[in-house]
């Protein structure tokens, strides 16, 4: 008996919700069958390899592609039937850093994003342009790919979204404007009552602010919880063993990593710890520490291939 | 679902002014060729009338030139060159695979097409309504060098309208492939080659009588040209009534095709 990892949050008002996504590219599966919940308020980080899927997600809850099968809703408004008023309600950056039109100036850019957006936030606008050092007679097209993500994260946020969604956001940035923008972020959800989706790669840089975690791997999605759970199921175990130990039969848990040295064996597990560390000791092994990992080794774990 | 207030979208009024205020500044680089050229010509057309009187006093500057600068359908061949340029303009950089911006804009993406699309039309019919003060302009201006009476009055009023109606559909029909495809010119230059191809072929292989009903989509009763300036290999001279069938019959199909065109889901 092992337990799966969870891929339902419990009951909950949920900002975006997917419900069996799938999207196809001729023979290769971009999603399959992607339920993702986001509860109202939460900052859910969606993470996964290089072509696991985010993007699509993110596109899809957009109504910039449309799935094969599925739906998807935010708060409550299918992406796909009511997408303007959607669209209305998201502050979106992009992967690509070409967003925007490269021939128009980022001050005129920003004047023309703005008209779209009704309650576009022109003195909190201008705070984010002082705080992003952005130059507001520089054409798009000619900025480096960390400025223009500036420009982009201006665009998003300076209209007071209730879902934000991510994209590699702090793509391209150095240190430390990526600590600059993750401070502006959760000065921002101080602030506002936003519900974020954000997919990146420096994993360890939204330890604080996440709450949520979503793990898409190869289209699917393998698990998704909250930031509690998952501190509370998931565990390090670092056990003395015997020469020639034989090995425990099962742990009662989802074994994600296990990495073998002289005398002693480490496991990553999602599951019980009383019951595990029971089943260790039992073999005869000596369960000399238990840690929780921290939200980059989470992800790591959830995402090894080997499992 | 939660009680979180959401957010409006925008108005349409609001996103209609600011499409043609953003079309006008993706334009600039068009205008400025534009009134450069206008410019450019009518400054030596001028200087040239000027240097002619002054040195032919007893001439008259038109039938010395033999120019004759009467005003007819011909002349709106110049403003409809701008018009095929002016969809790459106005969708400068936004071929359907790189348009992910203006479709994730708060508004249903093919009215926001269309919006944006209409813009560049109402940008045209600006620069032909100044394209054609200008040649009145010009007349006015040599009337007065030369002492001739201006003819420009004796133009039929359906051939200044040609101005306005063959730029529309020269700006309706390139914005097609404009809108729809990635490789625009592609099509434009593979339709049109093709078109001279396939003629070609089938007058070669003694079907003579297939290639001249494909001729007659450009050069028909109501045909491309009759749409277009009333013309046409078929037709001998000018025909107004012609150019009044085919005009709106060309135009609304391309309008239909650019709706088409634009309410089409590009991922």
């Amino acid at each position: 008996m092992t337990s799966p990892l969870p891929t339902r949050l419990r009951d909950g008002d949920l900002a975006v919700e997917t419900r069996g996504l799938t999207k196809r590219f001729g023979d290769q599966v971009a999603l399959n069958d992607v339920s993702l919940q986001v509860p109202v308020g939460a900052v859910y980080l969606l993470v996964g390899p290089n072509g696991a899927g985010k993007s699509t997600t993110l596109k899809v809850l957009l109504d910039l592609m449309r799935a094969d099968q599925g739906t998807a809703e935010v708060f409550g408004l299918s992406t796909r039937e009511r997408a303007p008023e959607v669209r209305a309600n998201v502050g979106y950056v992009p992967e690509r850093p070409d967003w925007g039109y490269g021939w128009m100036r980022v001050g005129r850019l920003l004047e023309h994003h703005a008209l779209y957006y009704p309650t576009w936030d022109a003195s909190y606008a201008e705070k984010l342009v002082q705080k992003f050092e952005l130059r507001l007679e520089r054409k798009m097209g000619v900025l480096s790919k960390g400025q223009a993500r500036r420009v982009h994260l201006t665009m998003a946020l300076a209209h007071r979204p209730p879902v934000l969604l991510l994209d590699e956001p702090t793509d391209g940035l150095d240190p430390l404007m990526r600590d600059e923008t993750f401070g502006v972020l959760a000065d921002h959800l101080a602030e506002s009552q936003t519900t974020v989706v954000l997919s990146t790669h420096h994993v360890e840089e939204v330890e604080r602010l996440a709450d949520h975690i979503g793990v898409l791997r190869s289209g699917e999605l393998r698990a998704q919880m909250s930031r509690a759970d998952l501190d509370a199921g998931l565990r390090r175990y670092r056990v003395e063993v015997p020469d020639k130990w034989p090995g425990v039969a099962s742990l009662n848990g989802k074994v994600l990593r296990r990495v073998t040295a002289p005398r002693e064996v480490q496991w990553t597990v999602w599951g019980p710890e009383t019951e595990i560390v029971q089943k260790l000791s039992s073999a005869g092994g000596t369960v000399r520490e238990v840690v929780p990992l921290s939200l980059l080794d989470a992800t790591l774990a959830l995402l090894n291939p080997n499992d | 679902m939660t009680s979180t207030s959401l957010h409006p979208t925008p108005s349409s009024q609001t996103v209609a002014i600011e499409q043609f205020r953003a079309v006008g500044l993706a334009l600039r680089k068009e205008a400025i060729f534009f009134i450069g050229a206008l410019v450019v010509i009518g400054v030596l057309i001028v200087a040239n009338a000027v240097h002619f009187m002054q040195t032919h006093p007893y001439a008259n500057v038109h039938t010395a030139y033999s120019m004759g600068f009467t005003y007819g359908v011909a002349g709106a061949i110049p403003i409809c060159f701008l018009a095929v340029i002016i969809p790459f303009g106005v969708w400068r950089a936004e071929d359907p695979s790189r348009r992910a911006y203006h479709w994730s804009m708060p508004v249903a993406r093919g009215p926001h097409t269309i919006a944006k699309f209409l813009s560049g039309w109402a940008w045209v019919m600006i620069a032909s309504a100044v394209y054609l003060l200008f040649i009145i302009l010009l007349a006015t201006v040599l009337s007065t060098i030369s002492g001739e009476a201006n003819t420009l009055g004796n133009t039929p009023a359906w051939e200044w309208i040609v101005a306005f109606t063959s730029t529309t559909l020269a700006y309706f029909l390139i914005s097609i492939p404009v809108i729809a495809s990635d490789h625009a010119w592609q099509w434009i230059v593979g339709l049109y080659v093709g078109y001279w191809v396939l003629i070609g072929f089938l007058t070669s292989f003694g079907l003579p009588e297939a290639s001249r009903l494909l001729r007659t989509i450009g050069g028909g009763t109501y045909g491309l040209d009759a749409a277009t300036f009333g013309g046409g290999t078929y037709v001998h001279g000018l025909s107004m009534s012609n150019w009044l069938i085919a005009m709106p019959l060309w135009i609304i199909g391309s309008a239909i095709a650019v709706t088409v065109a634009s309410y089409r889901h590009r991922e």
